[in-house]
């Protein structure tokens, strides 16, 4: 991955201003203006700027933190705690360049206590229609529920390894910097995980009764 | 699945696989800035250092005057009350135990039979020697701990989560006494939410589901049921306080129940997501989840105050006149006489100089009081800090 993939994840498909935002007094450039005086704005208290930020990043952070807390309105609630985090702390971000760095670590850092909390409450496997359809094409649905039930069990440190790694697809170093934990410690969480997700899928794939270590 | 790619392909598309876009009204919600907490700003950021020269003096000056009135009471509840006090205590964690002692992440902590108990991602229960950090036993158990660790009744009780319920996860409790003997504490019905509880003399009451809303009480046994009450809606946590048992639902609401009879006597209204509940300077407090706040609630008159802490408040800890206050990154320290933050603590050090300038503090799961130490659970280690250190 380049360092750039996060600006990639986070910055299309900016969603409609909503007038909340539209009444605010202009401030500035348009909507091409350098990313980095954006923050700077923001830094700087310029309300304006830190909404065209997360404006344009916000379907990205939600499909992160839905991710690895499996819940949407859990990942939502994550991806708003988040916000409000990063608008007050953004002064002292003392890279403006690092600002997509900066901004995923807030989050991951919300959705692992929100997944701790989480835990203690029963979540309904997504089965909604439009998943179930798409599913049926790509892989069973028991398999879903298989990895569903699997991914659940990991802890909120290992759910994050695996969604930065198979689905931001960042390397361990990536991964490493970005929950400042060590390689190794990146390689080990990686491996378990991976190693229970993917015995779930042969336990799911085996004829007869399937069942959970517990 | 015939091959390690084809399961790797299939855990891609599953993870691949999710809602396209964010909700419309967590759009509407974020990007609406009355809600923006006020931005926190460093004293010595990038664009005030060129002048920090000639503004030295003044600062310095103004530092002294507001630290000398800051000791007097009057000025102090004025600060606090405002919002201006307390300034973010960087607490450096003196003491990080556990990779010393074969675990990685605390979930839980606390402090019973004059040690402290730890329950570590591994499934699993140590006990330490609270002076030394000495591990002196490790005790597995049938699942992860997912809520606080409460000693009652001669015993340490744990609530657990456990996958592959009907509906997800379940919750079991488990029953720990002194010498290390557990066992499962059988709830009737399967316990949706990980199971809350609380003591009276006759015994402990538990949430059994807590999206039904059926709190169930059992003997000291943990086993002969004595009584129920159905509240038919959501009970996340509860309490046994000023004669009745207060629950937190999903209503953003307390509700006070009689124990005898399981009328609800009163309905509270709280912040958003009340959830955590403690009873501190005879007053119940509860910690409103999703939201920056506490509610105080007068247990006689039922009037509340709504105090503002750092977002993601979790769990409670009271504490003679303090209740600290366990939120997303900090630890903050509410004087209940004065009803003000008095103290926010990070743990491990805050506004950290890494290469992304990150303002992120360490998170912590749960916070004990033994002592003269409290002890923090995070997800790599385990923490032990003296209390003089982090209160004013």
């Amino acid at each position: 991955m380049t360092p750039n993939l996060a600006l990639m994840e986070f910055g299309g498909g900016a969603g409609p201003v909503l007038s909340v935002i539209e009444e605010l007094p202009a401030a500035g450039p348009g909507p091409a203006e350098d990313e980095t005086a954006l923050v700077l704005r923001a830094a700087r208290g310029d309300q304006m700027a830190f909404a065209r930020l997360i404006d344009t990043r916000l379907d990205g952070l939600y499909g992160t933190a839905y991710r690895i807390l499996r819940d949407r309105e859990i990942a939502a609630d994550a991806v708003q705690e988040a916000l409000y985090r990063a608008w007050r702390d953004v002064p002292s971000l003392r890279m403006p360049d690092h600002f997509d760095a900066w901004l995923m670590r807030v989050l991951l850092n919300v959705c692992m206590r929100a997944a701790k909390v989480s835990r203690r409450q029963p979540v309904p496997l997504d089965h909604d229609p439009i998943h179930l359809a798409r599913a049926s094409t790509e892989a069973s649905v028991a398999d879903r529920d298989a990895l569903e039930r699997a991914f659940r069990r990991l802890t909120p440190e290992q759910r994050a390894v695996v969604v930065l790694h198979h689905y931001l697809e960042y390397d361990s170093a990536e991964i490493a910097t970005a929950l400042r934990i060590p390689r190794g410690t990146v390689r080990s969480r990686l491996h378990y995980a991976t190693r229970l997700l993917r015995a779930a899928l042969d336990a799911d794939s085996r004829p007869g009764p399937t069942g959970g270590d517990r | 699945m015939s091959s390690s790619d084809d399961r790797d392909r299939q855990l891609r598309e599953w993870m691949a696989d999710g809602p396209p876009s964010a909700p419309a009204e967590l759009r509407r919600q974020v990007l609406d800035v009355d809600r923006w907490p006020r931005q926190r700003r460093p004293w010595f950021g990038r664009w005030t250092a060129p002048s920090a020269v000639a503004w030295l003096p003044a600062a310095l000056a103004t530092v002294l005057i507001v630290a000398l009135a800051s000791q007097t009471e009057p000025v102090r509840d004025l600060l606090a009350r405002i919002g201006a006090f307390p300034p973010l205590k960087t607490v450096t964690a003196t003491e990080a135990l556990g990779a010393d002692l074969g675990f990685e992440g605390a979930a839980a902590v606390t402090s019973a039979f004059g040690d402290i108990w730890v329950a570590t991602e591994d499934d699993a229960l140590r006990r330490l020697d609270p002076d030394t950090g000495a591990l002196k036993r490790t005790i597995g158990l049938p699942g992860r701990a997912c809520g606080p660790l409460v000693e009652g009744h001669g015993a340490l009780w744990i609530p657990l989560c456990i996958g592959d319920g009907p509906r997800g996860l379940t919750g079991t409790l488990v029953r720990i006494t002194a010498d290390g003997q557990w066992v499962e504490v059988a709830i009737p019905g399967t316990a949706s939410l990980g199971p809350e509880i609380a003591f009276d003399a006759a015994g402990v009451w538990i949430v059994a589901d807590g999206l039904s809303g059926r709190l169930v009480h059992l003997g000291t046994d943990g086993v002969t049921q004595i009584g129920e009450v159905r509240l038919g809606v959501e009970a996340r946590n509860l309490l046994l306080a000023a004669g009745s048992l207060w629950v937190s639902g999903g209503r953003d609401e307390v509700l006070r129940i009689d124990p005898e009879s399981g009328a609800v006597q009163a309905t509270v209204q709280t912040g958003p997501g009340a959830d955590f509940l403690a009873e501190a300077d005879g007053a119940i407090w509860v910690a409103n989840r999703r939201g920056g706040s506490v509610t105080r609630i007068d247990p006689i008159s039922l009037d509340t105050v709504e105090l503002t802490v750092d977002p993601g408040p979790m769990q409670l800890l009271a504490d003679g006149g303090r209740l600290w206050v366990l939120t997303t990154e900090t630890v903050d320290l509410i004087d209940v006489r004065r009803q003000a933050v008095v103290s926010r603590v990070a743990v491990g050090g805050h506004l950290t100089t890494d290469c992304c300038g990150d303002p992120v503090a360490l998170s912590v799961y749960s916070i004990a009081r033994h002592g003269d130490d409290l002890w923090f659970a995070a997800p790599t280690h385990l923490y032990r800090l003296e209390v003089d250190a982090i209160a004013p």
